[in-house]
């Protein structure tokens, strides 16, 4: 399974040393918590996910290829 | 010909209804941009040493950037500065919305109002016309009401900003409202309005703006665009807009809740982002230009009534709902909805009620001081605060003051949870495990706000290692371990720089810090724009100029002021947090100096955390170094 991570401004604001997109390969189901830790992401540190454009949350058990979008802390107004 | 700019400064005495009007500085715009520029320069050069903020001759800004009603994305900001009633030094205050861009079209950069009008009165722009009309018939009357009727009566195509009744009665936390739900929140501008007699200032325009390159502007715009939609993020972060956080903020233990007294609210998926997008949120509502709508305007129904009202937006989210224990997003909405109106700024009335909250829990403030029982989680007991505050009737007068001069004249330990710096009531990050984001609010120039630098992604960050074992070992929202206390002053500095530069261009700063825009495509609208060419360290220059401009307004304004200034309350240095992620953790007195040792050494200021004067001459500001001087 081809998992793609997009990382937003606010979460490459605090993680430089990581690329902006980053592709995981996954050998079977697993959870959003799982893949950014294999990324060497802290999952403390991601606000919002989407999956395939679809907002969840980080227990997301993911079954096939994603493409998976990081929203990283952020202030409010 | 100064490209991008409308070219002229509209300046009205609202003593005698005299207006005039001259050019724009070329210097004004080459040496502070704009906007919070703009507010910076005019208030040191222009407001006597000394002015009461209530006095007439103090001054209300508003100022546009450069970038401001221009075709490039959220361009729609507007900033307001005088001399704070809350801090009694530097203060400004930023908007969104349509009233920068349509005052720019009416042919002003910036509007300097000073003064006080004879009576009650609005005043009318529409191009070269200018007028004073009474405002008899709406004193008194709601922000939001006021709005809508002078909609009515002027024209849908004007743009208004209007005060409610706590600026009328002199709030010191009382704010500017426009559009039905955006607000310049903090500093109490809307009680410097209010002491010049000023209910509305309504714009129209409708000229035109040199630009510098409008083919090459349209075609970046257009690609701008595009690209802020295509962001990662853009999907997860529009539809709930600010509110989105506060799960977040919530699981790293920095939600201010019960007055501060802990960081973690158990109920917190009641108001949270989803519970406004499924129960509140009506459509979406966004500024001039902007590609990214984060305003939510929706529908709530209370036991105390139903109400139209944009938002909640995270900062009314934490401050009412988390600081006042409010239980359900429909309350939140309602409180947030009764502070529009009666134009209270949400973050300082909801740490004001949550102050007195626990006064009267401990039994500091009583049932005959307050005129009723009052407690946290009690939507009837915030909204009948809320109500006397605005108004200033019985408890309302000493609430009104805002926590600090409430808990000094109260006093009984109350001082030690009057939760501000400076006298600004704090926002909505709890910090006493976030030492970035502690030193952030004891360093922003107007008080505890989080708008100048948000250092809590960092620390965050700076604990992750730690946090990483937690978290791969299956925890779930487990204690967090204590952040390091060194080497906080570089992060906060340059993010102090970054945002207030977007202040500085007229533009919402979201899309670059929330969003990931890169600074590149600001310098290239920047440049298309004005003909100037500004990379991105230039441009942060300029920003660096206006942060020590605005600390030496506050040296040499407030009595005393200095590193004594620069402390937060005693809650947050002497009471571990209670429970939640961050459980037992605070940061002593002595990190706290280790905190601001390395700022005011990194900022070039002395041990009192005073601008040196060779600090002063090297960002150009020699000028002001001398004055400053002078007045030792």
């Amino acid at each position: 399974m081809r998992i793609t991570l997009h990382l937003s401004g606010g979460l490459r604001a605090v993680l430089n040393h990581l690329p902006g997109e980053t592709t995981i390969e996954l050998e079977g189901p697993a959870p959003v918590r799982a893949v950014l830790e294999k990324a060497g992401i802290n999952p403390l540190l991601v606000m919002m996910v989407t999956v395939d454009g679809e907002t969840t949350d980080k227990e997301q058990i993911l079954v096939h290829d994603a493409e998976i979008a990081l929203v990283g802390p952020v202030a409010g107004g | 010909m100064l490209f991008g700019y409308a070219g002229n400064i509209l300046e009205v005495d609202l003593n005698t209804g005299q207006v005039n009007k001259t050019p724009l500085p070329e210097d004004l715009a080459r040496d502070y941009i704009g906007g919070r520029g703009f507010v910076a320069k005019l208030l040191w050069d222009k407001i006597g040493r000394g002015t009461d903020p209530f006095d007439p001759e103090n001054l209300l800004i508003i100022a546009t950037g450069p970038l401001s009603g221009h075709l490039v994305p959220a361009s729609g900001k507007t900033h307001f500065g005088t001399k704070s009633p809350a801090t009694g030094g530097y203060a400004d205050a930023s908007m969104g919305g349509h009233f920068g861009p349509a005052l720019k079209y009416a042919g002003y950069d910036i509007l300097i109002l000073k003064g006080r009008a004879p009576e009650p009165s609005f005043l009318v722009i529409e191009d070269e016309n200018v007028e004073l009309r009474s405002a008899e018939a709406c004193w008194g009357q709601g922000a939001i009401t006021v709005e809508e009727d002078l909609k009515k009566e002027l024209g849908e195509s004007f743009q208004i900003i209007t005060i409610g009744p706590a600026g009328e009665n002199l709030v010191r936390f009382a704010c500017i409202s426009h559009d039905f739900g955006r607000q310049a929140g903090r500093t109490g501008v809307g009680a410097v309005m209010g002491s010049k007699n000023l209910k509305a200032v309504a714009v129209r325009g409708t000229g035109g703006l040199p630009v510098f390159d409008v083919d090459g502007l349209f075609e970046k715009s257009k690609e701008a665009y595009k690209k802020v939609r295509a962001k990662p993020g853009f999907a997860g972060w529009t539809p709930e807009g600010t509110a989105g956080i506060t799960n977040w903020v919530n699981e790293v233990g920095a939600f201010p809740t019960r007055n501060f007294q802990t960081s973690f609210f158990p109920g917190y998926k009641d108001i949270n982002g989803q519970a406004v997008l499924e129960r509140i949120k009506i459509t979406d509502k966004g500024c001039f230009c902007c590609p990214t709508p984060c305003g939510k305007y929706g529908k709530t129904a209370t036991q105390l009534g139903t109400a139209h009202v944009e938002g909640p937006e995270y900062e009314s989210i934490a401050l009412l709902g988390g600081a006042c224990v409010l239980g359900t997003i429909e309350e939140v909405a309602y409180a947030n909805y009764l502070c529009d109106e009666l134009g209270l700024d949400t973050i300082s009335a909801g740490a004001v009620a949550a102050w007195a909250m626990e006064c009267f829990e401990k039994g500091i403030l009583t049932e005959q001081q307050i005129g009723r029982k009052i407690g946290f989680g009690d939507l009837e007991s915030l909204a009948y605060l809320l109500e006397k505050t605005a108004a200033r009737e019985g408890i309302g007068d000493l609430l009104a003051e805002g926590v600090m001069r409430a808990s000094a004249r109260v006093g009984k330990g109350s001082e030690a949870f009057a939760i501000h710096v400076k006298g600004l009531e704090w926002s909505g990050y709890e910090s006493r495990n976030a030492p970035g984001m502690m030193l952030a609010y004891m360093t922003a120039d107007v008080g505890a706000h989080h708008n100048r630098a948000w250092a809590l992604g960092h620390d965050v960050a700076g604990s992750a290692a730690s946090v990483h074992d937690l978290i791969s070992a299956g925890g779930r929202g487990g204690r967090l371990a204590k952040a390091s206390v060194s080497g906080k002053a570089g992060r906060v500095i340059e993010l102090q720089h970054i945002r207030p530069l977007f202040d500085c261009l007229g533009i919402c700063r979201l899309q670059y810090m929330e969003l990931g825009f890169e600074g590149e495509n600001y310098e290239a609208l920047f440049y298309l724009v004005t003909g100037r060419k500004m990379n991105w360290d230039e441009l942060l220059k300029v920003s660096e100029r206006i942060w020590h401009l605005t600390r030496a307004f506050s040296v040499r304004e407030v009595a005393g002021f200095g590193r004594s200034a620069d402390y937060p309350p005693p809650r947050f240095f002497t009471e571990p947090v209670p429970d939640g992620p961050n459980q037992g953790h605070y940061l002593t007195r002595e990190e706290l100096d280790i905190l601001l040792d390395e700022y005011y050494k990194a900022r070039g200021w002395d041990e009192n955390g005073i601008p040196t004067s060779e600090t002063l001459k090297r960002v150009g500001l020699g000028h002001v170094a001398l004055e400053l001087a002078g007045a030792k």
